[in-house]
């Protein structure tokens, strides 16, 4: 192993919480998500020796992740599906709500984006990497990740019905605005 | 020269309202959109995230200490 065994283990520990959540967002099942992070685990366990300290761990780690995942993908030739959002309603326990913001409508309305969609706004809106790490990890230019958040961000507001102030355009939404407009 | 209906298209083609091409199908999510989209990711994100991990990662965890205590 090039890298210090213990600090390898710790920083792999504190990433595995953004891993799993990048995983849910793209394998839109959790038992297949926590399968690929732990199939990417063992592939990371088993490559450390490429692995050179000071790099990106976290970057590795996601593309790993995120290779392994097309990867099953092209081979099972069918994209994931969820049109009914089944994930969706059962990705975790419900949060306790402040009544502002229904979180499951957002889960719903998430899982229908397609998976690089999701997968930019994981990465770049949730785990706070850069548009430049987030590049590294989807292998493009990072002002191609830009243009796909902003899509992803519109396709979103617009599954949603948000209008430009942030809130229901149309009837009742279930969506609730909690943030003051800027 | 270019013909009188040109001309007139020209002199009376309206300009197109303030804020118009913001609101068109290419327009960008408001700042307040994106702040709510934000927000909901990140409990989503946080939920995930707090889940306690399985056994089995915490296995495979510990065989980076057992494969060092190998080579030592």
């Amino acid at each position: 192993m090039s890298v210090a065994p213990a600090a390898f283990k710790k920083e792999l520990i504190e990433l595995l919480p953004s891993l799993r959540a990048f995983a849910r967002s793209l394998a839109h099942n959790p038992a297949q998500a926590d399968d690929l992070v732990q199939d990417t685990l063992v592939k990371a366990l088993a490559n450390v020796d490429r692995f050179e300290q000071g790099t990106n761990l976290r970057a590795w780690l996601f593309t790993i992740l995120r290779n392994h995942y097309y990867s099953q993908l092209r081979k099972a030739k069918r994209e994931v599906e969820d049109a009914d959002g089944k994930f969706a309603a059962r990705i975790a326990v419900r949060p306790e709500q402040d009544g502002s913001v229904d979180l499951e409508d957002f889960k719903v309305a998430f899982a229908q984006l397609a998976d690089d969609h999701r997968e930019v706004l994981t990465l770049v809106g949730a785990s706070g990497c850069s548009y430049e790490e987030a590049a590294q990890i989807c292998g493009c230019a990072a002002g191609t990740i830009k243009s796909r958040v902003n899509r992803a961000r519109k396709k979103l507001s617009e599954i949603l019905g948000l209008n430009e102030h942030g809130q229901p355009a149309h009837g009742e939404g279930r969506l609730v605005q909690d943030i003051a407009p800027v | 020269m270019r013909r009188k209906d040109e001309m007139e298209n020209l002199v009376t083609r309206k300009t197109p309202p303030k804020g118009s091409a913001r609101n068109g199908k290419g327009a960008s999510p408001s700042q307040t959109t994106k702040a709510l989209i934000t927000r909901n990711l990140r409990m989503a994100y946080g939920e995930v995230a707090s889940e306690p991990l399985p056994e089995e990662w915490v296995r495979l965890l510990n065989q980076i200490d057992g494969d060092e205590g190998k080579k030592s």
